[in-house]
């Protein structure tokens, strides 16, 4: 009897410890060891974020507190990541929470990046789930004037974002996740300010006005240009090619009877120059 | 009495512009001068141009040459809007022009003083080898046209006045009926200024041949023999337009179709098409940007 319920409450223990999500380890910050990059500096004033931030194991990447991911998907995003850490050479964080413990989610999400040990240039994106609703945040940390503020500028965070909310409405996190990383290295490869997200998450070429207007001018030009000197070379023929045209070729005498060296210069020739 | 028909047959009309002189014969009535548009108001009949041995008749028909007319100048945006109205395209005469066709033959030594360049010491000094040459020539030059018409321009006298010789046919007055412009230039002076031409297209033409890379004349004994003649009418589809007081040409030839035109540049078609291009272009370059 007592082996059986020995059996019964491991396995009852068994159960309610498997959860299908991956758990996060989190140090333990303390005024003994606060866990941080050497770059922070410990002030009265960033303390208490400092302790109220988790300390986590800044090559895992994804931090899904929250429970939204599956091991399998976590796994699979790790990799995306990963994929777009080694090409980019920018860090890329996700986390996951359910509570911010009382911080604006900006904070939060800031505090997260600069509290680890992530690399200087880089993003945290952060899924709030709520009850009843999520919100995202994405944010990028650099030095003046990185790279990452001229690729992620606020309108594309915000497209980005747009984009992806409506799989977040949907629950699918793994999808919008998934779609996030996509974009976020799509931006990067394009490297170029000329790009935008649509509303299908396409990217699209955008022109600035004032290039769009020196092409067509540029383009107008060379054509008006063409039709001016079409119209005005249809006269080409020269009096003398008429001439050379009435040649007869069958009669055509030039022959050369005499052609001397002059050795002796004292004549006075008229000269040639 | 047969005869008396024969020469009422060759009879024609002279008219006589008033406002641009011009002369035109023809059998039936003319109304306005092929040239500048205005009523005729001269006219004396009774008139011959039995001086003309040969023809070379149409074989282009104006329709045709209209519709030449319509693809060169309807789809060009930049040629100003009167040339393309509907009255101007009718008014595109079917004339014959009075031309002098002659065969000459120039022949004699030309001497040049010629030399050539060489470089020695790697580009530091140059040499001229000197040449005395002597080069004996004969050039025919065969079907060579001039005009006796002055309202021509004459560089579009040269681009379109190509004709095919061996299709010339000797003019029979009885059958012919169309419009012959009349003579206004003085065929010695052009002969003489021909001639010059010639020589100089010769002298050219065998300096070119001289194998040296300098070379200047030293005595010039070509000559010039007229070697045939033949006063001849050719056919032309001829429009001339006035407009903002100059003269502006379009010529047909009548055998083989080559239209030749010196139409201005309309400056506000320009600025109208160029303002089109630009929006159109702009309208496609943003389309192509969004779709990207």
């Amino acid at each position: 009897m007592k082996k059986f319920s020995l059996i019964l409450i491991s396995i009852f223990l068994l159960l309610f410890s498997i959860n299908c999500g991956a758990s996060v380890y989190t140090y333990t910050r303390n005024n003994d060891n606060l866990y941080l990059p050497d770059d922070v500096e410990v002030t009265s004033k960033n303390i208490n974020n400092i302790l109220s931030t988790p300390a986590v194991n800044s090559s895992e990447k994804i931090y899904d507190y929250a429970d939204l991911f599956s091991v399998e998907e976590e796994i699979s995003l790790y990799e995306d990541v990963n994929n777009y850490i080694n090409n980019s050479k920018m860090d890329l964080v996700i986390v996951t929470v359910a509570d911010l413990g009382g911080k604006e989610l900006e904070d939060y999400a800031y505090n997260f990046y600069d509290y680890n040990d992530f690399l200087d240039e880089g993003i945290v994106f952060v899924i709030h789930k709520e009850k009843d609703t999520s919100n995202l945040f994405m944010g990028n940390s650099g030095n003046k004037g990185s790279k990452i503020f001229n690729i992620y500028t606020d309108a594309r965070i915000n497209e980005t974002l747009s984009y992806i909310y409506e799989d977040i409405k949907k629950e699918e996190y793994y999808s919008a996740t998934r779609n996030y990383i996509k974009i976020v290295n799509g931006f990067y490869e394009k490297n170029s300010s000329s790009y935008k997200l649509d509303e299908n998450g396409n990217f699209i070429k955008i022109i600035p006005w004032f290039e769009l207007i020196i092409i067509s001018l540029s383009l107008t030009f060379v054509i008006v240009m063409l039709l001016f000197f079409k119209t005005k070379n249809s006269l080409k023929t020269k009096y003398s090619d008429y001439l050379k045209s009435k040649i007869d070729d069958g009669s055509l005498i030039i022959r050369t009877d005499l052609d001397e060296e002059i050795v002796d210069d004292k004549k006075n020739e008229d000269s040639i120059l | 009495m047969n005869n008396e028909f024969d020469n009422q047959k060759q009879q024609f009309f002279k008219y006589i512009c008033n406002n641009c002189q011009n002369t035109m014969f023809s059998k039936s009535e003319l109304t306005t001068c092929v040239f500048c548009g205005e009523n005729l108001n001269e006219k004396i009949d009774g008139q011959t141009i039995n001086n003309y041995s040969h023809i070379i008749p149409f074989v282009v028909s104006k329709d045709d040459v209209i519709k030449n007319y319509k693809k060169r100048i309807m789809f060009n945006p930049i040629v100003p809007f009167v040339f393309k109205s509907k009255k101007v395209m009718q008014s595109i005469s079917t004339i014959y022009i009075p031309e002098y066709l002659i065969s000459t033959n120039v022949s004699g030594d030309v001497s040049f003083l010629a030399g050539d360049k060489q470089v020695i010491d790697n580009k530091k000094n140059t040499v001229t080898k000197k040449y005395r040459v002597k080069d004996y020539s004969n050039i025919d030059y065969n079907d060579v046209l001039i005009n006796l018409w002055s309202k021509i321009d004459n560089a579009l006298f040269v681009g379109a006045f190509t004709y095919d010789y061996s299709q010339l046919k000797e003019l029979n007055l009885n059958e012919f009926d169309d419009i012959v412009i009349g003579e206004d230039i003085n065929l010695e002076e052009e002969l003489t200024s021909l001639n010059t031409k010639i020589l100089n297209n010769s002298l050219s033409f065998i300096k070119n041949s001289v194998k040296h890379d300098l070379k200047k004349v030293s005595e010039n004994n070509l000559q010039i023999k007229l070697l045939n003649y033949k006063k001849i009418l050719v056919p032309v589809y001829f429009l001339n337009v006035n407009y903002k007081g100059k003269n502006y040409q379009y010529i047909g030839n009548g055998q083989n179709g080559k239209d030749i035109f010196n139409f201005p540049i309309g400056i506000l078609e320009l600025v109208i098409f160029s303002l089109l291009l630009f929006l159109i272009i702009f309208a496609v370059a943003f389309l192509f940007a969004k779709i990207l």
